[in-house]
């Protein structure tokens, strides 16, 4: 089949040389106008259309939210009686809109969910438009600005949706970090507080405490939690000082010593990433680092009322107890810089991710809200696991700022430790791992 | 029979229930699993602890994730529309370079053997710009075009069966009157059973398995247009995997009947082309 296209290719060649020969210099007016190309930089384009023509929009959002985002966008409808809209809903999760915007960002969504990691890449693409330079567009039809708008989302949240002091997105969601859940009827709540007296509970309860070791978004909670950083340069690349000392004073090997004393312990499982799921329901575990998605799988195998949450424990490294951290994300509303309709995309994407909507999702989905009233709220403030997600952030939660360079490296260093391959005390052979790992991570962007 | 020979035969046997057994495990899991009450991934049993049928009426259910009717019916209208027009067009550019002896008759042919040489994906981005500009993205006419599109470079096989048969009977039906078309339609036809059920199979299949032209062509994200491939490969996202795992792999079942009843529907003739005999004598 696939060696079938080039003859394809050569009979549209064809039809090309055939329209090229047209004379008629409108009909190839035509084709150019109808090429989406053109909105990318157009202010024109910006300001609402108001002649009542229908407005064309679509959007995407991750499956979940399909449901809830139908019956939003009927709202939406009925909020602007004055002008017709069309509006079509597409999915696409939160995870993998930056690969499949970049594809083809002409052809992607006027208005998108994304997470928050991957706002960089998407702005050099320009796939979101510049909200801030919308702002009066936006203001003539909702009648406040986009700073008044942002100001009601969490600092952390609008710190995820700036670049260069510009607003890009729209904060939907937080919450997108990961913490501990465990088996209440097997271990307690003290127990969870250490790596140590966690393994040894584990191991009395005859049961197993699991963890990714095999991906750098969870493995590096170590180091992260130790004072480490990795932070991500204009051209893609990644800055990474994991195999130095940290601004603590630890060292980078330490770290994996600590690592390796987790991962040798019998009660310990080291989960293969995408496969926590599967193990929770496996039925082995008592306690597991994972993220809000796993919730409905730790009641379904431990029981509803079993299941705790908690902050990640502490890890013994250096001679002192360290605590454990990680990454963690938001997810963004974005209005696509090539969209036709900026304007109206702005006003749906604000829509899509006001107060109401937030308490709406929330409902859907147990997402964390970044709107600071809906965070307030009675319902969402006796949510145990948002609490427990909550505290992680608070007690070490680094806004996940790294290349795609940084991913393979640091996997390849976490399988290491996980299958025992680097022994405790053999200095030189885990500095070497974290020197080939941070040479893999910074390498340039071909 | 001697000693000898038995053990052989045993032997023989031993290996091949055990490959047979390897091949077939993966299948028996699969259908296993479609009947599994428990939605999601669950690798420390083999069989489920408890069977239901619910996954299949959930695969035909209206949710969109699990909207396969509207997947069903657009994978079989292409593969349909593909199936008969790249049948028609192979069997036909192998009977015209079989047959006929024309000018340029040799470089054409050696011109499409090196173009078949190239692999497709490499013209995949332009393939999807060309698309774009005709404004076909999104729709099952671009698609079906793309599957369709010099289906006539895949004759080599065909041309290959036609130069067994005879001229004697071509040369027959020229003598009593008939024309190209008429000979092509009742005599090479007929007696071509093998590889035309060949190429109608195949250029079945095609579009019914392909993922990577379908996920680039269908990019709206709008899951009424999908084709089965990509709806099934979305139930595996992350977020999705432990609600919907188990109906994927109904999905993958269900799949697999429309070929398997093209396939013994076909059969027949494949088996009759084969043995029927033609000129005696």
């Amino acid at each position: 089949m696939k060696k079938k296209i080039l003859a394809f290719i050569m009979a549209a060649a064809t039809c090309f040389s055939l329209t090229a020969c047209n004379t008629d210099p409108a009909g190839a007016g035509n084709s150019n106008a109808s090429n989406p190309d053109a909105g990318n930089s157009n202010a024109g384009d910006s300001t609402p259309a108001g002649d009542g023509s229908a407005i064309d929009l679509v959007v995407w959002g991750p499956e979940e939210d399909q449901t809830f985002l139908t019956g939003l966008i009927e709202d939406f409808k009925k909020q602007y009686p004055d002008q017709t809209f069309n509006i079509q809903l597409g999915v696409e999760s939160e995870a993998t809109a930056k690969d499949t915007v970049l594809t083809d960002p002409s052809a992607a969504a006027d208005v998108y969910a994304f997470a928050s990691d991957q706002l960089n890449a998407l702005v050099a693409a320009s796939a979101l438009a510049n909200l801030t330079d919308l702002s009066d567009a936006f203001k003539a039809i909702t009648g406040s600005s986009i700073d008044d708008i942002m100001a009601q989302n969490i600092d952390g949240a609008v710190a995820a949706a700036t670049k260069d002091g510009k607003y890009y997105a729209l904060p939907l969601g937080a919450g997108n970090n990961f913490f501990m859940f465990y088996d209440k009827s097997k271990i307690t709540a003290d127990d969870v507080k250490t790596w140590s007296s966690l393994l040894e509970a584990a191991s009395a309860a005859g049961k197993k405490a699991g963890m990714v070791f095999s991906s750098g978004w969870y493995n590096g909670g170590f180091f992260l939690g130790a004072g480490f950083t990795a932070s991500m340069n204009d051209d893609g690349t990644t800055n990474i000082d994991w195999n130095k000392t940290s601004a603590d004073g630890i060292s980078g090997v330490d770290v994996v010593e600590g690592m390796i004393t987790i991962a040798s312990n019998p009660a310990f499982m080291a989960i293969a990433d995408n496969d926590i799921s599967n193990q929770i329901a496996s039925g082995e575990l008592c306690a597991v680092v994972t993220g809000s998605w796993d919730m409905l799988t730790c009641e379904t195998a431990w029981g509803a009322e079993n299941v705790g949450v908690a902050k990640l424990p502490t890890y013994s490294c250096a001679g002192k107890e360290v605590q454990q951290g990680c990454y963690s994300g938001f997810k963004l509303m974005g209005v696509n810089g090539m969209s036709k309709q900026v304007g109206w995309a702005a006003v749906l994407a604000e829509f899509l991710t006001n107060e109401s909507a937030q308490m709406k999702r929330y409902d859907a989905r147990q997402l964390a809200p970044t709107n600071i009233k809906a965070s307030e709220s009675d319902a969402v403030k006796a949510n145990e696991m948002l609490a427990a997600s909550i505290a992680q952030d608070a007690a070490c939660g680094v806004l996940q700022d790294v290349g795609d360079k940084y991913w393979d490296p640091t996997a390849t260093l976490g399988e290491l430790i996980a299958q025992g391959q680097l022994k405790s005390g053999d200095t030189a052979a885990i500095q070497a791992a974290l020197d080939t790992m941070v040479e893999g991570v910074t390498a340039p962007v071909e | 029979m001697s000693k000898k020979r038995i053990i052989l035969d045993i032997l023989r046997h031993v290996v091949l229930v055990l490959l047979v057994a390897f091949w077939l495990i993966p299948i028996v899991w699969l259908v296993a699993t479609s009947f599994s009450a428990y939605p999601g991934r669950n690798t420390s049993h083999f069989f489920p602890e408890e069977w239901t049928f619910n996954n299949y009426i959930a695969l035909f259910g209206s949710d969109t994730v699990a909207n396969f009717k509207a997947w069903f019916m657009n994978t079989f209208k292409i593969a349909v529309v593909c199936c008969i027009v790249s049948t028609l067009f192979t069997i036909m550019v192998a009977y015209a370079t079989s047959f006929f002896q024309f000018k340029a008759r040799k470089p054409m042919m050696n011109v499409a053997v090196i173009l078949n040489l190239f692999p497709g994906v490499l013209s995949m981005i332009s393939v999807y710009f060309i698309l774009k500009a005709l404004n076909l993205t999104n729709t099952h006419l671009g698609l079906t075009l793309v599957y369709c599109a010099s289906s006539g470079l895949g004759f080599l096989i065909a041309k290959g069966f036609f130069d067994t048969v005879p001229r004697s009977l071509c040369e027959a039906a020229k003598l009593d009157g008939a024309s190209q078309a008429r000979t092509f339609f009742t005599i090479i036809m007929p007696l071509s059973k093998p590889i035309i059920v060949y190429t109608i199979i195949s250029s079945f299949l095609m579009p019914w398995t392909d993922f990577v032209f379908a996920k680039m062509i269908l990019n709206s994200g709008i899951s009424d247009m999908w084709t089965v491939a990509i709806g099934l490969y979305n139930m595996l996202e992350r977020s999705l995997i432990n609600s919907y795992f188990s109906i994927f792999c109904a999905g993958g079942v269900v799949v697999s009947i429309p070929i398997s009843i093209l396939f013994v529907i076909m059969q027949k003739f494949y088996v009759d082309g084969i043995t029927g005999g033609a000129v005696k004598g």
